[in-house]
């Protein structure tokens, strides 16, 4: 790296990277006030996003997302149980995402840190009802199917969430159940693989959105970027209704969520097809 | 149609805060609205570990415990919920190096408790003595199935709703919301009719807020003016 | 002369300088505890009484606390807790423990100095105080050499108050004290550090002079010194 080097009494200059390191916020505060963002993309751009399916063949259903260099891999185990209590028409998804040291060295080993906790608690709640859990149940309180996704981010370059959720997503469509009966004398679930059942699945659009420096609204925002955003806001769609927001952090305008609604409804458009 | 404690759809329960109950902390409050109630301690500015250490701010810690039962992951999104909310409002500049800790304790739930959770920590941070840019408000209202949109739900209004919200709002002259958790199946319409209530709720709770600070206060200072 | 009116964090202050005739060319706001510069804006930072002295336009917010931020210049009362090559590490509430040089002592040379045992009570001044250092203080006016009362405080009793209890008692009117003073013995060392020192005859005055201590900090004048008769007379 380019030692400093002095050129007029007072002034100093440095290598990029160096600039990066000791003074990330200017760093990028030179590149927003031009309108641009330091990797070269417009405001409201999303990286080059990449979803493939069933990449894991020892799960029931899975899929890996790729969002710029943010890589996170879904997969989901299907195994039979009873159900609980409250619900025993019902069965149930568990969702877990894992931020591993792996992805990032901001994340150290042991147990899960705050952010995993959070986001699987999110990601959970959202599914609850993007799913028909009754469509779960095999036998009314005897049996049922729980769902174990699991929620592995492998790269993490910024805007985890959005790509947890359209792994999950894309997962859960891949997700190809067994026609099951259930022996009520034995209490036997006997599994007939030849046919195989698709689940129901909602669909859900996210779109992160990070207010920068005060100011700029941007879209998918990156590591380096999201570390300075003053705060945040999750939008996540349905076909014809919204099913979150979810705004973190400082103060913002009131019509800055609108704002983030719109371009969710542009994003959602490219998952569609992505999706599809 | 009928609330079942025949409220009215933008009527919010009674509140009830006390403020420096708690002897051992640096200031406490026990927030309630209705039959739900949230109980914060505060310690600040205090020794952080090395671990947690900032060097040019306070690093801002929050324990909630659920009023049943051992804390799980829904609990951990309550604290975060709370962390993002304050992390920007206190003035942890002021204090580098240190840790303010945020303890929060559910005593009863019965619906708004993430509101509640809110309110009670502005309140013992303000009690206190943490340096705040501003006093925050915060409350939840919920669209039912019917369409109509009631303010500050009971437990049993949010499991039957449509879809939840809740919004925490700051004193001062801006007027854009500083936390916003809406959740559930619902129109930008509604999204617009529920943050148009919670903002009428939150002035509310600010002005009573403000009460309850100023007979605080106005009691501590009668003494001394001597 | 002063103004007085309760504000919360987020209250926008009015700070205009009414301009009048002859007012000459003090035209800055000074800003005391409290209250801090956002934008534009004054904005009350804690929720106190806010004072406003409109001649030196000077605005700060009064307010109580338990939590000790150490400031120079202020009395504190320190229990040791470490000693190390350089001072002792003395305990004043505050985020840090406080440094304790060797030698901040009346008199003390590098051959003739205190020894003080951990868990020893130190009356002293803070003499270094800002947010990214730890704090220091000393055991004796450096400036003229002598102790004024700080050093060692040796048998007694301390108990915490609140911080605004603590700057009511420095003032030597303080009821209280005064009430007391008036028929127990009775030594007393006040800290603005929320701590306060108190040695008397016999534990029994010694607990009597804390329970009062204690019990006035929300009494006014006439009610203190009816609380102190009414303990006494239960001796």
């Amino acid at each position: 790296m380019a030692a400093a080097e002095t050129t007029t009494p007072g002034q100093l200059s440095f290598a990029i990277e160096t600039f990066e390191r000791i003074h990330p916020t200017e760093f990028q505060r030179r590149f927003l006030s031009q309108g641009t963002r330091h990797d070269g993309r417009g405001f409201a751009q999303f990286r080059p996003t990449h979803i493939v399916r069933s990449t894991i063949s020892t799960a029931q259903g899975s899929a890996t997302v790729r969002i710029g260099n943010t890589t996170v891999v879904c997969g989901i185990k299907a195994e039979v149980s009873e159900p609980d209590v409250s619900t025993p028409k019902a069965g149930y998804l568990v969702t877990n995402v894992e931020l591993s040291p792996m992805c990032s060295a901001r994340f150290r080993p042991g147990a899960p840190s705050e952010q995993a906790q959070v986001a699987s608690e999110h990601i959970s709640r959202l599914f609850q009802s993007a799913i028909d859990v009754e469509s779960l149940g095999i036998e009314e309180g005897r049996a049922c199917w729980v769902l174990y996704a699991d929620i592995v981010c492998i790269k993490h370059d910024g805007n985890v969430l959005d790509a947890a959720i359209v792994a999950l997503q894309a997962a859960l469509r891949d997700l190809q159940l067994p026609k099951v009966e259930f022996d009520a004398v034995s209490g036997v679930v006997s599994a007939d693989k030849s046919k195989m059942q698709p689940l129901e699945v909602e669909a859900l659009y996210p779109t992160t959105l990070s207010v920068l420096d005060g100011n700029y609204l941007v879209a998918d925002a990156d590591d380096a970027e999201e570390q300075m955003a003053a705060s945040s806001v999750l939008v996540v769609l349905t076909d014809s209704a919204v099913a979150n927001i979810w705004k973190r952090g400082a103060l913002v305008e009131r019509k800055l969520v609108e704002k983030c609604v719109a371009m969710a409804e542009a994003r959602k458009q490219e998952l569609a097809t992505l999706l599809n | 149609m009928q609330r079942p404690d025949r409220r009215e759809a933008n009527q919010i329960r009674s509140l009830h805060c006390m403020l420096g109950q708690l002897s051992r902390v640096d200031g406490s409050a026990q927030f309630s609205s209705g039959k739900t109630s949230v109980l914060c301690g505060v310690y600040g500015p205090i020794d952080v570990k090395v671990y947690d250490e900032k060097l040019d701010r306070a690093h801002i810690e929050v324990k909630f415990r659920p009023d049943i039962g051992v804390p799980t992951t829904k609990d951990k999104w309550v604290e975060s919920a709370v962390r993002s909310t304050f992390e920007k409002e206190v003035l942890a500049q002021l204090h580098p190096r240190t840790l303010v800790q945020i303890n929060l304790q559910v005593r009863e739930n019965d619906g708004s408790v993430d509101a509640t959770a809110i309110n009670a920590t502005t309140m013992a941070l303000v009690d206190a003595g943490v340096p705040m840019k501003t006093t925050v408000a915060a409350a939840a209202c919920v669209v039912l199935k019917d369409g109509s949109i009631v303010a500050d739900p009971t437990k049993e209004e949010a499991e039957l709703a449509v879809s939840t919200h809740t919004f925490a709002f700051a004193n001062g002259s801006s007027d854009g919301p500083l936390y916003v958790d809406s959740r559930g199946r619902f129109s930008m319409a509604e999204y617009n009719r529920c943050y148009d209530l919670c903002r009428l709720t939150c002035d509310r709770i600010l002005a009573f807020m403000r009460t309850a600070l100023e007979s605080k206060i106005q009691k501590e200072s009668a003494i001394s003016a001597v | 002369m002063a103004d007085t009116k309760v504000v919360i964090p987020g209250d926008v202050i009015d700070t205009t300088i009414h301009m009048e005739t002859g007012d000459g060319d003090d035209s800055v706001v000074r800003l005391g505890p409290g209250l801090t510069q956002i934008n534009d804006s004054v904005t009350s930072i804690s929720a106190g009484v806010l004072h406003s002295n409109p001649e030196t336009h000077q605005h700060w917010v009064v307010s109580n606390k338990r939590r000790y931020v150490p400031a120079e210049g202020e009395p504190v009362v320190g229990v040791v807790t470490a000693r190390h090559g350089e001072g002792y590490r003395v305990d004043i509430g505050s985020a840090h423990d406080a440094l304790l040089p060797l030698l901040a002592f009346e008199g003390a040379t590098k051959r003739n100095k205190p020894n003080l045992a951990v868990g020893t009570v130190v009356y002293g001044r803070v003499v270094v105080a800002n947010p990214v250092m730890d704090p220091e203080i000393e055991c004796y006016n450096s400036n003229t050499g002598k102790a004024e009362g700080y050093g060692e405080l040796s048998s007694g009793f301390v108990f915490q108050c609140s911080l605004g209890l603590a700057r009511r008692l420095m003032d030597a009117q303080a009821p209280v004290l005064n009430a007391l003073g008036d028929e127990v013995p009775f030594e007393a060392a006040v800290g603005l550090n929320g701590r306060v020192w108190v040695h008397a005859e016999t534990p029994a005055a010694t607990i009597l002079v804390t329970n009062a201590i204690r019990n006035s900090e929300f009494l006014d004048a006439r009610q203190t010194k009816q609380m102190v008769k009414e303990l006494l007379a239960r001796q």
